[in-house]
């Protein structure tokens, strides 16, 4: 029994630990932002690994999840006669949901991971103690580029899939179960409010980008230099980035959309 | 100079803290644990300039831990450190940063940067830190690399080279900023004798060449007291001989020449300190339980 408890102090406090340096790490991403402004090149280039290189995967996924919904929905609403809000829900369910949490479930599991390795990897093989040897702060010459893509990087995607996702209900809603298009088309356009829907959105898919860039590359820049530690540092990068994500995301809406 | 058996013996050249014109590096009294254990217990050196200092000793004595303190990847518990005249733990980040680009260093496993290739990562210091053209980044890179012999192949990625070819690498990248010190930490550790040879001699070299200072971590004992001006044999966390080559072979220490002749047994033990063999194998309460 007090084994138990003491394992399970122990623990908690290895968490507020972990959360502590995780928060000082933020504040010193934020303090090299001027300086990885200045060499946008290598933001550029972060930004091509985890986002375009992201785009195949949020693009497949999201033509299925809008064909899904508007097979859901039409078999929903045909019954109350309803189907011509076919375009309306698809298109709600993305912009305020879907769009975002998917998008950012996806880049965790994708960009988020590929990040924790290969900043674990770096430090497992010496690169990064290296670099400070070199006079060269890992922080922002590493790190920096990579959680600022992915900042920049998820509320694009999550635009990309919303949108991806409407054409995907639009096939199958319209090509398919024979819904009118200008029927479709215009009850979206009457239901969805730019500032409450697709704003609000965007802003969650901000806040889900700079979760998940943060745990990847804290996880990556704190696992334990080894290759058990690395892959450990990879698993709980993506179980951690998508309880946040599912997290943030309650409290988000549940501010948002009252 | 005359050996040295007793680390509470030795002295730096100058005790006094404010700088030390002979010695670049000087430790002084320094403690430090590690998760708890005891890995420098009072260490104190002191690394003349322009010279080539060998710390030898063997595995796990904190002889990389001793580069990191020097590097400030480290804070000791206790002592005082010198470096070029700037006691170490002192400095603030910049001003550590600034000290580090007047050092280099050679990692054992090369840290060399896995997504470049050899010229790109020999240049990478001399793009972060200077706003040099490319014409003349392109002729200090193939300067460095004429002169670890690897100029053929600076288009390889560091993946398709060999281990010593690999230490070159690093070793010409460490030199790219024509530092006023290099440390090198087991820089013959796993490489064939051609490849040891051509370290011993590059470094050597380079000493002499570029005027520099040297810092030899390693526990090869034959290659050390080839090149060394100076050597100092940790054991315990602390110094238990130093001098020069010579002197260090010559030394009657029971514990240094159990080092120097590769000797399993003796003042440093064959067994991990463990319970009395007998009563552990016959422990009837462990025996039952299973445990260990």
């Amino acid at each position: 029994m007090i084994n138990a408890v003491r394992r399970i102090g122990s623990v908690s406090l290895s968490c507020f630990a972990a959360s502590g340096r995780a928060c000082l790490l933020f504040i010193q991403l934020l303090f090299s932002l001027p300086a990885a402004i200045r060499r946008y090149e290598l933001l550029l280039e972060q930004i091509y690994r985890v986002g375009v290189l992201t785009l195949p995967i949020i693009i497949v996924a999201a033509l299925f999840v809008g064909m899904v919904l508007a097979l859901q929905g039409y078999n929903t609403l045909v019954d109350f006669g309803a189907e011509s809000s076919l375009g309306l829900l698809v298109a709600l369910s993305l912009t305020r949901e879907l769009g975002p949490v998917l998008a950012g479930l996806l880049f965790a599991g994708r960009a988020g991971a590929a990040l924790t390795a290969e900043i674990g990897l770096m430090k497992a093989t010496e690169q990064l103690a290296g670099m400070e040897m070199m006079a060269v702060d890992p922080v922002w010459r590493v790190l920096m580029p990579r959680f600022l893509a992915g900042v920049l990087s998820v509320p694009l995607l999550a635009l990309m899939f919303t949108a991806v996702g409407i054409f995907g209900g639009y096939i199958l809603g319209v090509d398919v179960l024979g819904v009118d298009q200008g029927v479709f088309w215009s009850a979206m356009q009457q239901g969805v409010d730019f500032r409450q829907d697709v704003m609000n959105g965007l802003l969650k898919s901000l806040v889900f980008g700079v979760l998940i860039s943060l745990i990847a590359v804290f996880m990556g820049y704190d696992a334990s230099p080894t290759p058990a530690g690395v892959g450990t540092a990879t698993t709980l990068t993506v179980v951690l980035s998508s309880l946040a994500v599912l997290a943030m995301d309650f409290s988000l809406t549940s501010m948002m959309f009252e | 100079m005359a050996i040295q058996e007793d680390s509470t013996a030795i002295e730096p050249k100058s005790s006094n803290l404010s700088s030390d014109t002979e010695n670049i590096v000087v430790l002084t009294d320094i403690h430090l644990k590690r998760g708890g254990k005891p890995v420098l217990n009072g260490l104190s050196m002191a690394v003349p300039r322009n010279s080539v200092t060998a710390v030898i000793g063997p595995s796990g004595v904190g002889k990389t831990t001793l580069l990191e303190l020097i590097g400030g990847r480290l804070t000791a518990d206790k002592g005082y450190l010198l470096v070029d005249g700037l006691s170490v733990p002192d400095l603030g980040r910049r001003e550590l940063f600034t000290l580090r680009k007047k050092l280099g260093m050679l990692f054992q496993s090369g840290a060399l940067l896995k997504d470049l290739d050899v010229y790109e990562n020999i240049a990478f210091p001399l793009r972060e830190h200077t706003g040099l053209p490319e014409a003349v980044i392109r002729q200090l890179v193939l300067l460095k690399l004429e002169l670890v012999g690897l100029r053929g192949a600076r288009r390889l990625k560091p993946a398709e080279l060999s281990g010593g070819m690999t230490r070159r690498v690093a070793l010409a990248r460490a030199i790219v900023m024509d530092p006023v010190m290099v440390m090198y930490d087991e820089p013959f550790t796993g490489l064939d004798p051609i490849s040891k040879a051509i370290i011993v001699k590059l470094i050597r070299q380079l000493n002499n060449i570029l005027g520099m200072t040297s810092i030899v971590v390693t526990h090869d004992v034959h290659e050390a007291m080839q090149i060394a001006d100076h050597v100092y044999m940790l054991a315990q966390g602390k110094v238990i001989a130093s001098g020069t080559p010579v002197e260090i072979q010559s030394s009657a220490q029971d514990d240094v020449q159990q080092f120097l002749q590769g000797q399993p047994d003796g003042p440093v033990p064959f067994h991990y300190p463990a319970d009395e063999y007998y009563s552990d194998l016959f422990d009837r309460t462990s025996s039952q339980s299973g445990k260990l």
